[in-house]
């Protein structure tokens, strides 16, 4: 009878077989690239547009210029629209008054739903140097739970009077805080060292902003996370759902799948590779229910909070 | 070595391991696109790097124990694409029962285990990869086998009643 390492080694080595196919993965490797090239010159181009501006335009006086964004509910028109789903939305309720010199904020994230156990909802704001070919950068997320805190290597921290955990960091290397801030808040901060990590926590305050789109479509899939970032001028939206995902861009096509939603921006539509799918007609009738209420627009997109 | 070159040559192996460390496919693949997307980024200071490819499997596990499913992650496919490959059952009756232990082992039990069995590591190379301790390396592996024992044990025993 065969032990259980041994047991253990001929699983592992069966589960091999089951790996995709490196020619069903190379396509989605090339379009994150071409993805990524576009956001970096999104930001590029704002970055130019921002030093231009910043020699007539005063520079915004620190902590006053960022207000909450308009939830949908606030932008709902008065009738509304035969689409149930109104846009995704998340709070984050944690935000610095102090930032290093340089950094602007360069994208928002949320996962709405908890889609595994152990990784909670979050609202994360994402703080980048204003050009791009610069390294360094600060996260900073709001948390549903306590998430991802290593078991081991890791050193208490005192923020703002709560005692958190902390850690350095090696994909991005630098280092990361973790602190209950309060009942269903976790705030999580990285950056390139524990100093500036630390000086970013003691300096959050409770100010809300809110990671969402104002869209709204067909339901017929629950969306549970939401990425935005480029720059306002050229802003790069992606919403997942369960089996499908919308993706805003200036990109232009004749697929049935992609809705014109004004001011040169286009919503695609599309499935996940390796889940289940709609039929094609679903994700066209979710293209054709797209609604806009309000403007398309992320003013925070590029500037300092 | 450019970066098309490293994935063209790579990227099967990396998928089969991915696949191992995960025992889910989908989120394989999410992973091993995730960490080639920003190696690219970085190419050229990974390629300078002794043994690319473990950097690159480093980071997959890095990944997979840390996870946040990242928007880079998601293989988005537009409409037109070939259509999609159904990904394969798991294993057959006979390990059915393992693979569904060792698939709800916590992450970083599993990829200890991982390491160990599938990558032949030992505990100090282990805990390089892990960020941690060897002897947190021994006791993650030691809890994931007690597991893995129990389960089985009273598996045959169910089994046999």
């Amino acid at each position: 009878m065969k032990t259980t390492e041994e047991q253990i080694r001929d699983l592992l080595t069966s589960e091999e077989l089951r790996a995709p196919l490196a020619a069903d993965a190379m396509p989605g490797i090339h379009r994150g690239i071409a993805r990524d090239k576009r956001r970096r010159t999104s930001a590029l181009v704002a970055a130019t547009i921002a030093v231009a501006a910043a020699i007539t335009v005063p520079i915004v006086v620190h902590g006053s210029s960022q207000h909450p964004a308009k939830t949908p509910t606030a932008t709902r028109p008065s009738k509304p629209v035969t689409p149930q789903y109104v846009g995704l939305t998340r709070i984050s309720t944690l935000a610095p008054t102090w930032l290093p010199a340089g950094l602007v904020e360069t994208g928002r994230e949320a996962q709405v739903l908890s889609t595994e156990p152990g990784f909670p909802a979050f609202a994360e704001r994402t703080f980048s140097p204003a050009d791009p070919r610069k390294d360094g950068g600060v996260g900073i997320t709001d948390y549903a739970a306590s998430a991802h805190i290593p078991k081991t290597g890791t050193v208490p921290v005192e923020v703002s009077g709560r005692t958190g955990r902390g850690w350095a960091t090696t994909d991005p290397k630098g280092y990361e805080i973790q602190v209950k801030w309060k009942a269903g808040h976790w705030l999580d901060v990285t950056a390139d060292t524990k100093a500036t990590a630390l000086r970013i926590g003691n300096s959050i305050v409770e100010h809300s902003v809110a990671v969402n789109v104002p869209i709204t479509f067909r339901k017929s899939s629950t969306v549970h996370a939401i990425n935005i970032s480029g720059s306002r001028k050229a802003p790069f939206v992606t919403m997942l759902g369960s089996h499908l995902y919308i993706e805003i861009n200036q990109t232009r096509d004749s697929e049935p799948t992609t809705r014109a939603l004004g001011h040169g921006l286009y919503a695609h539509i599309g499935s996940l590779a390796g889940r289940k799918s709609y039929p094609k007609a679903e994700y066209v009738a979710i293209a054709e229910s797209f609604r806009i209420h309000g403007k398309l627009d992320f003013p925070w997109l590029g500037k300092r909070p | 070595m450019e970066f098309e070159e490293f994935a063209a040559a790579r990227l099967q192996a990396l998928l089969r391991y991915a696949t191992v460390l995960t025992a889910d496919p989908d989120l394989a693949q999410d992973l091993v696109q995730d960490v080639l997307i920003r190696v690219h980024r970085r190419w050229r200071h990974i390629e300078s790097e002794e043994r690319p490819e473990q950097y690159v499997r480093r980071a997959i596990v890095n990944a997979y124990v840390s996870w946040r499913r990242t928007w880079s992650v998601r293989n988005l496919v537009p409409f037109g694409s070939p259509p999609e490959r159904a990904a394969p059952d798991p294993p057959g009756p006979g390990q059915s029962e393992l693979w569904l232990r060792m698939s709800r082992l916590p992450r970083r039990q599993r990829a200890a285990v991982v390491l160990r069995y599938y990558e032949g590591l030992s505990d100090r190379e282990i805990a390089e990869v892990l960020g941690c301790s060897a002897s947190t390396v021994r006791s993650h592996i030691s809890k994931a086998l007690a597991h893995l024992r129990v389960d089985l044990s009273h598996h045959r025993f169910q089994e046999a009643t």
